[in-house]
């Protein structure tokens, strides 16, 4: 059980979600922005939740959007990965959403939860990594859209009372070749030892990963190598080398067995986005 | 669909519906926790953040203030030393701590969310000692002794443990003359294999609610699979007369062994006592199950094998170094079964094993399904495979030649009587059902399929005199109600229990009703639902009793329809005379007395009483092991067949089957479902159900999101084939099955996978990581 009361708020617009959020904090209840909310249960379970304040999003229209219009394909931080899988229609994020947790856990775990969320994984935004996708961030200080890469340092850097409303990518992306694969320990259901999404735009090729690192890895560095020349072990190896040093070991395998894994991935995704 | 009996209409070998199936489906079984006792207060544990560590103060001022707050409790509250074979278990830490997760403090509040915020605040200052790693650690001279005060422990005479070290059991066996038997051997080979400690996540998690009412009654509604042994050993440590204390055992959520024993009744009692007698709840959240509470014990083991050039074995030399945790709960135990079964189901007559319980900082460790037996089949089988290397021989041919029968000696040199199971026909037909002689690896690029076999043996190590009863009583329409001490733990024993029931008295299972709640002040004593020997003891007391109800039933009848008693017979809801089947009554007009057609009442309510203790059982000789410690012993084989990518590690099992001689099939779907299970929970103890420490023997995966079990999506094809050379001293020719398929498992996949890789893997978990390290290792680090 949850061991500690909470304020739950449940706005039903962007500028009450900001206001309460405001609100919350200046009380001094740290709070946080809910949506499945999945993370946010087990770990107030395990007295690792220092926030007393929730503010649900699941009520703003704009968190639920899954719509393909103008020329981009754009979801809400509140669609459940479930209805990623079942729409397909980017089947590149569909396959990557579809390897976080389990079913039942999909049903409630939502887009915005994964890709900013507290979990280091965020395996849903690897595919808006690769595709050049855009971010659009409610705050204080108004509504703004930017490019994903722009704001990834290992996480989403959002500002202070800023959430995430949705993420999109242009509806040319959709197309693209693109490669994702997946390794875990052993179990199926686990945290990835190798989460690996690539896609390819012309002769520029993309990869993001998670698992490998501490963090979700996507770096201009790494895809340079990568769209360089050489066989596709070379390339894959030259960009394995760019992150070699931050490659964990941890309870569920060893940084040689990660690197092992990252590398044959690499070259299996050029293989894939090339041939 | 209810299933019919059989053609010449026995209700044996019929797949009746379980008597638990529907409420179960439908939610509607009520487990320990789903009783809410009005005036019941409410338990949240603080455990150990350290593995070893000295306890040099427990502030719990701030704790104890908190509204809502009953008591604050911690080891030196509550001073009594408890353990089911060996009392060396507070029911909180006392001075020290000796695993991480060991309960420390208890707090007793209104709610369990102010006993949750309560326990948040106790602080707990510790000096860390250094701990011990591993068995082979603990048996060092220099290693920290973590129970200095062992010489005053109370044990029982069948286990040994030595003070002044960490050994808490050891079990010798010496049969013939292993020395020399070695010098004439032609060949030698010698394995060390290890695995570490894991845990049996039952689906529902361990709960007590203990109550002391006014005048000194103590009720304990527990999830156990022993209430009879948890009123025994709770009435010895704490001096409650076992009169004025109830155990009541409802339906169980799994056991697997892990509920066997004594587990969290103490600490609710103590508590209950301590708040003036008001039920509390001591109710483990699923990470408290995990490492508070014990699990499986990890090993280290040797095993020496002698051969001739035949194949023939003559010597054996094993060690068992089994990793017990900071207490020894049942692993004294376990430890002695695998010495007394060490060879495994082969003839071996020269022996020598020293099987060792040693105290080490991790988890302690209780009953796991297989009991000893998987660790003991996992580490000969390892050496099997590795002789059969060795010799160059068909590790099938191998495991024929020394098949154990009739005839032979066991470790404890028993000799084996016609009741002994047919090894050769279980492996003959499980070396049939994955394709064995159409070739044991197959290679296709990177991807190797490849097959394993194993044999198992398995006898239940039960105290000698290990007991049960049964009462039947009968209703109005003459269906009958069967009242035993077994408890449901998921096994479906009532539906097996009423068809040896129906059997015998010829009538359909259905109109035999099975009490299904445990009180101990209302069913007679039964040692404990465990060991695979519930269908048999209860069984066997089971038919004792209905034999006894119909000789009453007999005798009532006898006088209204006027022939002598020994000429009835009764089947089929009729008492009648045996060559005229015209003459007699319906059970239903006996049952609860005749009455004659001018009132006249004769008879009364029959009650048959059943009980059973088990035969000839006797203790090992402490330096021998000489003895009869096993009942019967189950004996099977399994093969698998997996999948291994020798580029990357990943695998796939293919196919799992077991063959298993059981005396008799009383249910061929409830048979098949607990050998499925016991494969499946096989494969999870080889793959992944292991504990992972940090280098202060601190778990790190205790939560279900890293400690990993087996899914739906995840089971090889299964096949379950059975066979049947009666266990005459079991009812109707039954013998135990439902730990046994678990046996073979860690030892068949260690023999597919090593198959695979091109070499012999002898530690678990076995992992992809490990799988393609160790296929590299074979390449000489090619790639």
């Amino acid at each position: 059980m949850i061991p500690f009361d909470v304020v739950y708020f449940r706005p039903s617009n962007i500028d009450e979600a900001i206001t309460a959020f405001k609100e919350a904090d200046d009380e001094g209840l740290k709070p946080r922005f809910l949506s499945g909310g999945t993370e946010i249960v087990t770990m107030a379970r395990d007295n690792k939740m220092p926030a007393r304040a929730f503010i649900d999003l699941k009520e703003i229209s704009e968190c639920h959007t899954l719509e393909t219009g103008s020329g981009r394909f754009t979801v809400g931080a509140c669609v459940p990965l479930n209805r990623i899988v079942e729409g397909n229609t980017w089947p590149l994020l569909a396959k990557a959403s579809r390897g976080v947790a389990d079913h039942t856990v999909r049903n409630t775990l939502t887009l915005g939860g994964n890709a900013a969320g507290m979990l280091p994984y965020r395996e849903a935004l690897l595919p808006f990594l690769v595709g050049e996708g855009a971010a659009t961030l409610a705050g204080p200080g108004g509504t703004r859209t930017v490019g994903v890469r722009e704001i990834f340092e290992k996480r989403l850097r959002l500002e202070a009372g800023e959430f995430l409303v949705s993420l999109s990518v242009s509806e040319e992306a959709l197309a693209m070749p693109s490669h994702y694969e997946r390794h875990t320990k052993d179990a199926r259901v686990d945290y990835p030892l190798v989460s690996l999404t690539m896609l390819r735009n012309g002769s520029q090729v993309r990869a993001a990963f998670a698992g490998a690192a501490a963090y979700p890895v996507a770096e201009d560095e790494l895809d340079d190598a990568l769209s360089g020349t050489g066989t596709t072990e070379e390339r894959a190896r030259k960009a394995v080398a760019v992150i070699e040093k931050a490659i964990r070991s941890d309870m569920r395998a060893g940084a040689e067995y990660r690197q092992f894994l990252l590398t044959e991935a690499l070259a299996a995704g050029l293989n894939a986005v090339e041939g | 669909m209810q299933a019919e009996s059989t053609k010449d209409g026995s209700r044996l070998g019929v797949s009746y519906r379980r008597k638990d199936a529907l409420d179960k489906v439908h939610g509607r079984t009520q487990y320990t926790d789903d009783f809410r006792v009005p005036g019941m207060l409410h338990t949240a544990v603080v455990p150990s953040s350290r593995a070893h560590a000295k306890i040099v103060n427990i502030d719990k001022t701030e704790a104890a203030g908190m509204v809502g707050v009953h008591g604050v409790f911690t080891g030196e509250d509550l001073p009594y030393l408890i353990g089911l074979y060996l009392g060396d278990k507070p029911a909180l830490a006392r001075d020290r701590v000796r695993f991480f997760g060991e309960p420390v403090v208890a707090v007793v509040a209104e709610s369990e969310k102010v006993a949750l915020q309560a326990a948040a605040r106790v602080k707990i200052d510790y000096e860390d000692l250094p701990a011990v790693t591993s068995p082979r650690e603990g048996l060092r001279k220099d290693a920290p002794v973590l129970h200095p005060d062992m010489a005053e422990y109370v044990h029982i005479p069948a286990i040994h443990p030595e003070p002044g070290s960490n050994v808490a059991n050891r079990t010798k066996i010496r049969k013939g003359d292993a020395a020399k038997a070695f010098d004439e051997a032609d060949v030698v080979v010698e394995g060390e294999f290890q695995f570490p400690p894991g845990d049996h996540v039952c689906m529902e998690p361990r709960i007590a609610v203990a109550e002391v009412k006014a005048d000194g009654q103590v009720i304990i509604r527990s999830s156990t699979q022993s209430p009879y042994g948890v009123r025994g050993i709770m009435s010895r440590a704490m001096g409650i007369p076992p009169g004025k204390l109830t155990i009541i055992a409802p339906a169980v959520g799994g056991g697997f062994g892990g509920k066997a024993g004594v587990q969290l009744e103490p600490l609710a009692y103590l508590l209950s006592k301590a708040v003036g007698g008001r039920p509390v709840r001591v109710a483990n959240s699923r990470e408290h199950d995990l490492m508070s509470s014990p699990g499986a014990p990890g090993l280290q083991s040797r095993v020496r094998l002698g051969a001739r050039k035949d194949g023939t074995l003559i010597a054996a030399d094993i060690e068992f170094l089994f990793d017990s945790g900071g207490y020894a709960d049942y692993a004294v135990n376990v430890s002695r079964a695998a010495g007394y079964s060490c060879t495994g189901p082969y003839r071996i007559d020269n022996v020598t094993a020293d099987s060792i319980c040693v105290y080490t900082n991790h988890p302690f460790a209780t009953a796991y399904r297989g009991f000893g037996h998987i660790e003991m089949t996992y580490s000969i089988e390892r050496a099997m495979e590795m002789l059969a290397e060795r010799l160059g021989m068909d590790p099938v041919e191998l495991r024929l030649k020394n098949a154990i029968k009739a005839g032979d000696t066991t470790p404890t040199q028993n000799v084996l009587d016609s009741n002994t199971g047919d090894l050769s026909e279980c492996i003959r037909r499980v070396t049939k059902a994955i394709d064995w002689d159409s070739g044991t690896t197959q290679t296709a690029g990177d991807v190797v399929r490849a097959k394993g076999i194993s044999c198992y043996w398995k006898a239940p190590a039960i105290p000698t005199f290990t007991d049960a009863s049964a009462m039947v009583s009968f209703n109005e329409d003459g269906s009958v109600n069967l009242m035993t001490g077994a408890v449901e733990i998921g096994q479906g024993i009532f539906t097996g229990l009423s068809q040896v029931v129906a059997e015998r008295l010829g009538i359909d299972p259905e109109q035999v009703h099975c009490v299904s709640e445990v009180m101990t002040d209302r069913a007679a004593h039964d040692w404990t639902t465990a060991a695979s020997r519930t269908l048999f003891m209860v069984g066997r007391a089971a038919l004792g009793a209905v034999d006894d109800a119909v000789a009453q039933i007999k005798e009532v009848a006898a006088a209204p329809l006027r022939v002598p008693v020994e000429d009835l017979t009764v089947a089929g809801g009729r008492v009648f005379v045996a060559d005229e089947p015209d003459i007699g009554l319906d059970l239903s007009d006996v049952v609860l007395g005749y009455v004659y057609e001018n009132g006249n009442a004769i008879g009364g309510p029959i009650i048959g009483r059943g009980r059973y203790i088990a035969r000839h059982l006797s203790h090992l000789d402490p330096e021998t092991g000489e003895g009869h410690p096993g009942l019967e012993w189950t004996i099977g084989a399994e093969g698998v067949e997996v999948e291994v990518n020798r580029r990357t590690g990943a695998y796939r099992i293919l196919k799992s089957a077991c063959a298993m001689d059981v005396g008799r099939v009383i249910n061929p779907a409830l048979a098949r479902g607990q050998v499925v299970g016991a494969m499946a929970m096989g494969i999870g103890y080889t793959t992944r159900e292991a504990f992972e420490f940090d280098n202060r023997e601190r778990i790190l995966n205790g939560k279900l999101r890293d400690f990993k079990i087996l899914r739906y999506g995840e089971h090889p094809e299964y096949v379950v084939d059975f066979v049947e050379t009666p266990q005459r001293d079991g009812p109707f020719g039954a013998r135990g099955l439902g730990e046994q398929g678990i046996v073979g498992m860690p030892a068949v996949l260690s023999a597919a996978f090593s198959r695979a890789v091109g070499k012999q893997l002898n530690e678990m978990p076995i992992t992809p990581e490990y799988l393609w390290r160790s296929s590299r290792e074979v390449k000489g680090g090619a790639t």
